[in-house]
Order: C-alpha cells, then structure tokens, then sequence
C-alpha cells in the first residue's frame, strides 16, 4: 500500500512536470459599444493626457476664417458640392498656371452634410475634409472621360466646377457639355482632382494609368484658401444650383 | 462529519465572499485558461468622441469611454491582451497637428499589447511615424513589409509571442498594398511582400517551432472584396495554423464574427470592430489544459 503511495506521488510528479499545452475548447464574441453610457467609467488619466492636446487644438479649430451663407451636401448637385468644386478648379487653374477644363470632387470625400449659415472655423474645413488628400492634374482623352463619367453617373452624382453640365439616365451619363461644347472622345483634357481618385479610388480604375502631375496642395488647404479670400473680399462663401448635373431617372 | 462539511461549505462562502469578480473568475474558469481579447481597428484619431448632432455617429466613440471600458473589464479578468489592426492615424485634426503622438501615447496608457501598420499610418510619411513611435509602448508587427534600408528597418516586429499565464499566444501580421492607396513619397522603399504566404510561413513558424497554442493574425488586409484582391476571408481559407483574424481597412460593422474553414477544414475566426472606436470587440476564449508526455503522442486533460 506505502509503496503503491509512493508509485502515485512519483507519477504525478512526472506529469506536472511534463508539457503541458492548450487547446481551444469554445470562444465567445462581443461587440461592445463605446458611447455615453460609459461616461461615469471614464478613465480619468486618459483625460488628462489628451487635456493638453486638446486646449491647443481647439485655440486653432476654433479661429474664424470667414464666413457662409448655408451650403447643403446633395446628389446629384447641391451648393456644398458646387461651392467645392468650384473652389478646386479656380484654385488648380491658378496654382498649375494650366487651363483646367474642369475639377471634380468624389461625394464620398466631403464628410460634412452642411454647412451653416454664420462664422465658418477651421475646424470646419478639417470636419469637411478631413482627409490629406491631394490636388492632382490628370491629362486625359475624351474616351476615358466618358467612363469617369458613367461612373460619376453610377454614383449618382458627385460635385463638379460650373464648366461642365451633364445628365444621367440611369447608371450611364448623357449630354456630356464642357465648356459649352460636347465632350470629344479624341480629345485630350486637363482635369483636377484628388490623388485619392486619380490614384483609382471609388473604383475609378480607369484613371489609375493615365498622365498625371501630382501636388502637394491638400484639396483641404484649398478650401482654406479660398474661404480666407472671400472673406478678405468681404464675402460670404456661397452657391448655387444651376443645372450642371441633371437625373433623368431610368 | 456535519461540522466538517460545515466547515468546508463555509470556509468556500467566505473565499468566495472575500474575493472579487476577479477572483471568482478565476475560480470557475479555472484560472487562466481562458483568453480575453479585445481589439480596435481604423480609430483614425479619433481621440474625442464624435461631435453630438444629427448624423449617425453622433457621440459616439471616444478614447477616454474606451480606457474606462478596458479598466471595468481588467477589474473582472485575469488574461486580458489589447490589440489593433491598423489605421489609427489620420482623421481629426489632432492628427494633422500632432503628427499621431497623441493616439500612441493613449494606447499605451491603455495597455495595448501589439499593433500593426494600415496604409493611414503612413500619412505622416516614414519620418512622422517614426518621431510619433517614440511614444508607443507597445509593438508593431508587419510581417510581410520589408523595410530594409529605409528610417523604419528594426522598428518593427516580424512577430510577437506574449505568454498569457502560460497560454503560448502568437502575433503576426497581414499588411495592405501601399501602391495605389498610399503616394510613393510617403512610403519610399517600403517593400510589400504577398501577405497569404508570409502570414502562413510566419503561423507554421510560430505553431511548430515556438510551440504557440494560439495564433493570431492583425490584418489590414480588408474583410472581402468583390474582386480577386486579397481579403481576411482569403487569407482565412488559404491558411493553415491562424486561429484568429483580427481585420480592419474596410470599417465592417459585424454582427458576429465569420468562421472560414481553413485550408485543413478548420475553423478561422474572422473579425473586424467597426472603425473610429465606435466599438471594442471582445472575444473570450476557453482553453482546454492538456499535457503531453515527452515519450508518447497520448494527452490528458
């Protein structure tokens, strides 16, 4: 009986020293949602970290660069869009020293539905555009326009400068004008936009190959620009619909 | 015998009573062999929570609510590890004026445990992320970007293995294609090596070699595409040893994680926490305790 004891308590000292490992046996999920229930568990040292941060930032965010009259985010054209677009290619024209024959602005990109009428801050344009997105000015033929088009046209619309008015039908676009002439599939045209399209984003893929100048002007600096200048005018930001971009429905 | 039993019920009330949530835990779990992980991805700066107003993340997030959150879960768990996939750059302005210092220091204040690099991280370019790196406490893994000969060779890990109180956890990596989604400049030499094959000989290596009990992947991959590019579910379905795929790249709000059989017919897990810190996704994972005898293949549990 001792020495069978004696055979257990070896034995078992064999075991917890042999290799032990792990295998999963089940595995639970959650997904947690951070909002203002958790306001009474806050972490306070979190707070005072960013505390500094923050009183920084908000002196910027919070400077007045001029003013708006009420600008609203729309498909398939609204004033915030227009406003932008215009912007962009007032803005590219003057930078570049080129003609551009149009800019053009992805709707996913703006990331604010309105602006206000009233002060307009900084930090405003940085809710607007939060992205770095960069200025880019794409050389391309006709034919190629024609698929940005179409694609435009998909989307249901994005924000593009006064230069240019067209209608959509269904998921194509149609009664392309730009400046006041039909597109011309053998042309070759000079357009701004963002690195992030140009590149081929929001399946632009077709735009990803063609001859283009990359700046290093943030479409969002452009939109400073041009609020600070207006309002060095004496002016409100402002636009207005005026039939660039038409849905015809199916 | 009554006093006995007695004796014994109570003296087990009074550990039980004596003990926190923590500590009855780990009673019924059998201490350690369970896992909680929770995860981030894409929180893009977002250090403040959304502004309140009429869109549809009004107030929500918020890195603060978040820290809180962890701490509540830290207080009830033992083996607690915190981990991101990428992108926490870029977003809100504290990012274009601090140059991403901020979220890393938060992230350490939180514990993070690993992190990998999404095609945001390098907006600042290599140098802004390396300057704002000085204020991560926490590793990044890219497993399959090479950055030799650039200002990030040796910043980063290829992988990571954490003993969670003795369960073997490995790290490792998918990362995204830079060309096309970040500019050339901010990227320079970065090289992006094919991220199915180097997670799989990077899980083989850390399964076998360094005897991992679970493995898992931080992918910046992107969830799933409607087109041939690579995606967590094809990483998923071309793998052999990954246990977990823990996404980001596409902001996919999930209900539940995706189970991918793997290329040996097992289960990958597939998840992804939404973007913003909107969310904190939480797994709890039960480990079984087995040995093996050096002599045979038998177990035990």
């Amino acid at each position: 009986m001792k020495k069978l004891l004696i055979y257990i308590f070896f034995a078992g000292t064999l075991f917890s020293s042999c290799k032990s490992y792990y295998t999963v046996n089940k595995t639970e999920n959650q997904y947690l949602k951070i909002d203002k229930k958790l306001d009474s568990i806050k972490d306070q040292k979190i707070e005072s970290i960013i505390a500094p941060y923050k009183t920084k930032l908000d002196k910027k965010m919070n400077q007045i660069i001029g003013y708006a009259d009420y600008l609203n985010k729309a498909r398939p054209e609204s004033t915030l869009g227009n406003w932008m677009a215009d912007a962009i290619a007032q803005k590219a024209s003057e930078l570049s020293g080129e003609k551009i024959d149009f800019a053009v602005q992805n709707y996913g990109g703006l990331r604010l539905a309105e602006i206000p009428a009233g002060p307009v801050t900084l930090g405003k344009m940085y809710e607007l555009m939060p992205f770095q997105n960069f200025l880019t000015i794409l050389t391309v033929k006709g034919n190629i326009l024609k698929q940005f088009f179409d694609r435009m046209a998909d989307y249901g619309g994005w924000p593009i400068s006064k230069s240019v008015k067209y209608q959509i039908s269904g998921n194509k676009a149609k009664n392309i004008y730009i400046n006041g002439k039909p597109l011309d599939l053998n042309a070759t045209y000079t357009i701004a936009l963002s690195d992030y399209i140009a590149n081929g984003g929001d399946r632009c893929f077709f735009l990803k190959n063609q001859k283009k100048y990359l700046t290093d002007i943030l479409i969002r600096d452009i939109l400073i620009e041009k609020v600070k200048e207006e309002n060095a005018k004496g002016h409100h930001i402002s636009s207005k619909i005026d039939g660039r971009v038409i849905n015809n429905g199916k | 015998m009554k006093r006995r039993n007695f004796i014994k019920t109570a003296g087990l009330a009074s550990v039980l009573l004596s003990t926190n949530a923590k500590g009855i835990n780990n009673i019924l779990n059998s201490k350690f062999n369970k896992l909680v992980v929770l995860h981030t991805n894409d929180w893009h700066s977002r250090i403040e929570p959304f502004p309140t107003d009429k869109s549809r993340n009004s107030n929500k997030g918020g890195a603060a609510r978040r820290a809180g959150l962890i701490n509540k879960i830290k207080s009830e768990e033992s083996n607690v590890l915190i981990f991101d996939a990428g992108d926490i750059f870029q977003g809100t302005p504290y990012f274009n004026y601090f140059g991403g210092e901020l979220e890393f220091k938060l992230m350490s204040a939180m514990g993070y445990n690993a992190a990998t690099m999404g095609n945001h991280d390098f907006d600042g370019g290599m140098d802004g992320f390396k300057k704002a790196q000085k204020y991560a406490k926490f590793d990044f893994i890219t497993t399959n970007y090479d950055f030799t000969n650039t200002i990030l060779e040796g910043r980063t890990k290829k992988y990571k293995i954490i003993n969670a109180n003795g369960i073997k956890v490995g790290i490792l990596s998918a990362n995204i294609e830079l060309e096309g989604l970040v500019g050339a400049k901010l990227y320079k030499e970065t090289k992006y090596l094919d991220p199915v094959e180097l997670a799989n000989d990077m899980a083989y290596k850390l399964k076998n070699e360094h005897k991992c009990d679970y493995i898992i992947c931080l992918s910046h991959l992107g969830y799933k595409y409607s087109g041939n590019k690579v995606s967590d579910i094809t990483l998923a379905s071309q793998s052999n040893d990954i246990d977990l795929i823990i996404g980001g790249h596409t902001h996919t709000f999930m209900k539940k994680p995706d189970e991918i059989l793997n290329k040996n017919g097992k289960k990958v897990i597939v998840t992804q926490a939404g973007w913003a810190g909107i969310l904190l996704g939480r797994l709890d994972i039960y480990f079984d305790k087995k040995k093996k005898f050096l002599w045979s293949e038998s177990e035990f549990v």
